[in-house]
């Protein structure tokens, strides 16, 4: 109890010896251990689940939901929450899917059915984050109306009806590039360019003051509405992104917003270390969270584990990797006291 | 306030009236959307105001409506439960399995059932309290948790063929048989508006003159006592509407033949419900410490305030609500499934924060939960009615909520004290 009322440091492991030790056993350092030695310990029971395919199949689900994980990363970072993700994924893979089977009749480019979510998901993200900062509404309200909205229309507007009939080029999520699937490629360059701005640029770093010290980013100058903005419209765009992937891994597309996708997302980066309370966490923490929380069931089934407790696992594994967290966070509190 | 503060001194603005205050609390500005929505949806649609439908529309919303108590209590500590939607799940299920495929009998599958949801906000809360897990991650964790739980037992199996004793819960009530006297519906509206104003203008004086006794006004007072002229007001009108409602079609008919009129059990058990959390929030010393607990932990904890306990009762609640809810569910759609109850949580907070009960906690009340809830069933209903497609009416929600906490951040900063 002591310890959620005291103030947690952000990570300065670096210049702090008494921590530098538990330093090496961050949040991701902790996740791809897991990863790891759950991959050989599954690998070792049944060998085909180290196959290139497999393996392929894993990383390249994962992708979509790592890639909309480095937004949600970000806008809980500044100590908000956006839940209408889900319906977002929902609403963009469907006009994505609409404008490129128009594609053809309307004598436009294909890859403006790519762009067009983006720029869609960035202008809600706008919206939102303008509610947010400048109208002083609480994000997880917000978001709460804006998923009823998205979630509405789109019943409203498609009627529920499944898009056919796809362009195969489409379909960029089906895509290989020396073997390795397209949505792998947005998925490490995003992360690792999200992580080296959030790491080196004022810009970044502004993120975890805003989230960290609402004072002490004040002055230091740090306009706490323009920093929200940035977050929130970067967030609709990596939705955008996302929901490009989502909607181009299958020949269909369910005009339908997938069932508790948004909690996907944010297990993804708490799982990934990403404090709740604002202040703390990195993208590549919630890309490795994203990754293990696909790990897990497959690593199931080829573990011949009854697929009905699959989510019930995964229910487990966020409290653990969370005590784990958890704990050593506070371990360090205490070693930075003594 | 910038702008009032300019002004020169006046002797009193309009909104310094305690009347007009309270009108301009999210409570007031619900309670009179509500009014008109009601007004142009009975004038639309004939079908819409009658005993028939508005019975229909409270036990609709019996689910949500139960578990939005103790999600009140929980968000005005700050926290928040986003795992009751599986807890109902795996209640649901633990009740059909146990009855169908364990052999235990159906009453002790309730009581498994009901123990099922004890033990999920029990784990919640422990989690909480005592490992000091933020409240959004414990239950987004046991939400996956509680509904991988009730898919891994069920295995996709839905259990059907109750008794009919069972299905008395979810579909019965008593039969109420009255109604000799003859009244026109002219008649019988005047009765209900007369009876609920009066109703609520004998409470709010009765608040006003308590006040007074206590010294005015002005005295510093927890958030939830500001207005509570008007809450006392609202509430004696709804209070007094409901009841002038009932005895008229009880007691009256427009043709003055007996008719016979089933009072669902949902209804009855949601009155209790409410009426218990209510007076547990805005009576008891129980109910201050949630209040303190949310605008100051450390200083309700300082002020003796038992944190950890409370807590752990309003999470456990919280469990215990949805089980009940998943029962009275269950016996209304005679099967079990373990997608039940997914999304809940959202319609649950939804109603609470739509009633004005504030996300960061410290403030908000049973009556604007309740005024919320009614604010959405009325919506679906009515849109329904107008011939919009039903899952096209979220957007209207969706509009409403954002709105209604636009348009009260906007006047609560108005009416702050010069």
């Amino acid at each position: 109890m002591t310890a959620t009322t005291q103030p947690i440091p952000a990570r300065e492991t670096r210049t702090d010896a008494p921590s530098r030790l538990s330093g090496l056993f961050s949040q991701e350092v902790v996740l791809a251990l897991i990863i790891v030695g759950l991959s050989v310990v599954v690998g070792a029971l049944n060998p085909r689940f180290l196959e290139p395919n497999n393996l392929r199949d894993i990383l390249s689900n994962s992708s979509y939901i790592a890639v909309a994980a480095i937004g949600m990363t970000m806008v809980i970072i500044t100590g908000n929450i956006d839940i209408s993700v889900g319906s977002m994924i929902g609403l963009l893979s469907t006009v994505a899917g609409t404008i490129a089977v128009g594609a053809e009749a309307g004598g436009y480019p294909l890859w403006v059915s790519w762009v067009v979510p983006v720029i869609i998901g960035g202008l809600i993200g706008a919206l939102v984050g303008f509610l947010v900062a400048y109208l002083n509404i609480p994000a997880i309200v917000v978001s709460l109306g804006m998923m009823s909205i998205l979630k509405g229309g789109l019943i409203l507007w498609t009627g529920g009806a499944w898009i056919y009939n796809l362009p195969v080029d489409f379909m960029i999520a089906q895509r290989s590039l020396l073997g390795i699937p397209t949505p792998v490629y947005f998925m490490v360059v995003l992360t690792i360019l999200a992580a080296l701005w959030m790491r080196y640029t004022p810009a970044g770093r502004a993120i975890y003051a805003v989230g960290g010290n609402k004072e002490a980013a004040r002055l230091s100058g740090i306009s706490r509405r323009a920093v929200l903005m940035q977050v929130f419209i970067i967030n609709g765009v990596m939705v955008g992104i996302a929901s490009v992937l989502f909607g181009t891994q299958f020949n269909a597309i369910q005009s339908t917003v997938p069932p508790g996708l948004e909690l996907f997302i944010i297990t993804a980066s708490v799982v990934g270390g990403v404090s709740i309370l604002g202040g703390i966490g990195t993208v590549v923490g919630s890309t490795l969270g994203a990754i293990l929380i696909h790990v897990i069931p497959s690593a199931m089934t080829f573990a011949n584990i009854s697929a009905y407790w699959r989510q019930a696992v995964q229910g487990l594994l966020i409290l653990v990797t969370v005590l784990i967290d958890l704990l050593r966070r506070r371990r360090q509190a205490q070693a930075r006291r003594i | 306030m910038e702008l009032a503060s300019e002004k020169p001194r006046e002797a009193r603005r309009l909104v310094d009236f305690p009347l007009v205050r309270g009108l301009l609390s999210q409570e007031g500005v619900l309670f009179v959307i509500i009014v008109l929505a009601v007004a142009v949806l009975a004038s639309q649609n004939e079908r819409f105001l009658t005993t028939r439908n508005v019975m229909r529309e409270a036990t609709l919303a019996f689910e949500v409506a139960i578990i939005a108590m103790p999600m009140t209590f929980i968000i005005i500590t700050g926290g928040i439960d986003l795992s009751v939607g599986s807890t109902f799940g795996l209640a649901a299920i633990v009740l059909g399995f146990l009855w169908q495929d364990a052999g235990w009998s159906l009453e002790a599958a309730i009581g498994a059932c009901l123990v099922t949801g004890l033990l999920c906000g029990l784990v919640n809360g422990l989690f909480i309290v005592r490992v000091g897990v933020p409240p959004l991650i414990t239950t987004l964790a046991t939400l996956a948790l509680y509904r991988g739980m009730a898919l891994g037992v069920s295995e996709a199996r839905s259990a059907r063929g109750f008794p009919e004793w069972f299905l008395e819960v979810g579909r019965g009530g008593p039969t109420l048989e009255w109604g000799t006297a003859s009244a026109s519906p002219t008649a019988q509206l005047l009765i209900v508006v007369g009876a609920a104003l009066l109703f609520g203008a004998l409470l709010y004086f009765l608040a006003r003159n308590r006040q007074r006794a206590l010294g005015s006004g002005s005295i510093e007072v927890l958030p939830a006592e500001n207005g509570a002229g008007t809450s006392r007001l609202i509430t004696g009108i709804l209070a007094g509407a409901l009841i002038a409602w009932a005895a008229v079609s009880l007691f009256t008919s427009e043709t003055g033949e007996a008719r016979s009129q089933l009072v669902p059990w949902q209804i009855l058990i949601m009155i209790v419900i409410i009426s218990i959390t209510g007076i547990a929030l805005s009576r008891t010393s129980f109910g201050r410490g949630l209040y303190a607990i949310g605008n100051n932990e450390t200083a309700a904890r300082f002020a003796g305030v038992p944190v950890g306990r409370y807590k752990l009762i309003i999470y456990t609640l919280s469990g215990l609500v949805s089980a009940l809810a998943a029962w009275v569910f269950v016996s209304r759609v005679t099967t079990t499934r373990s997608d039940m109850g997914s999304g809940i949580e959202l319609d649950a907070i939804a109603a609470v924060v739509l009633g004005g009960t504030s996300i960061m906690g410290g403030s908000g009340t049973i009556l604007g939960t309740v005024l919320g809830l009614i604010l959405i069933q009325v919506l679906k209903s009515g849109l329904l009615l107008a011939g919009v497609k039903g899952d096209a009416t979220i957007i209207m929600i969706g509009v409403v909520l954002i709105l209604s906490i636009l348009v009260n951040n906007f006047i609560q900063s108005r009416l702050r004290p010069r």
